[in-house]
């Protein structure tokens, strides 16, 4: 009976190790995606073609969307994280990408578009 | 004289007497205060201060990736 509690412990503590290396690796994977996809992402927001919503994720500001499938995924990593910390939080997605929406604005260059609390589009001066 | 001693006898008892009963005046006060909403503020604010910390740790590396270029 002893031999079999002590295995069973083993086994728990290799399998919270193993579960949290795995959760370590998928977020240590959308960082290298977002530093990646960095130098698109800012020649867009440069161009005037996309902007930071008041929500922490990237809107289109024309009718074209260029490079449209580096947005999706990267407002698709974003919603990734601000989900995981929201669950370790305990607390809304809705409120860490409003937090994060409020990072980037303050972090942005100028020139870049911003939405603010009300709704409205406005660039960085 | 005998009529005045006695008067007066029968006015002091009659104060005497209402002093000895027993006043009880019941009055209420009611006070319409309207409802307050006491909002949770220091839940909110640590709240924030964590979900920042949060956000800094995982993006503190991009955002300065993002500066340095």
């Amino acid at each position: 009976m002893r031999v079999d509690r002590k295995m069973y412990l083993w086994l728990t503590c290799l399998l919270l190790v193993v579960c949290g290396a795995a959760v370590e690796t998928k977020a240590a994977g959308i960082k290298e995606r977002m530093i990646e996809r960095l130098p698109v992402i800012d020649a867009l927001k440069d161009q005037g073609l996309v902007g930071e919503n008041n929500k922490g994720y990237l809107d289109f500001m024309t009718a074209s969307r260029p490079q449209e499938a580096a947005v999706l995924a990267e407002n698709e990593d974003r919603r990734q994280v601000y989900g995981a910390i929201a669950k370790q939080q305990s607390t809304s997605v809705e409120l860490v990408g409003a937090r994060r929406a409020g990072q980037v604005a303050d972090n942005a260059k100028p020139g870049e578009w911003l939405q603010a609390g009300d709704g409205t589009w406005y660039r960085k001066r | 004289m005998i009529v005045r001693k006695v008067a007066w006898l029968v006015i002091c008892f009659v104060f005497i007497g209402l002093g000895c009963t027993r006043h009880q005046i019941d009055s209420r006060h009611q006070v319409e205060v309207a409802p307050m909403e006491v909002k949770p503020i220091h839940i909110t604010i640590d709240i924030n201060i964590k979900v920042d910390k949060a956000l800094d740790d995982f993006f503190g590396d991009i955002d300065k990736a993002k500066a340095t270029e």
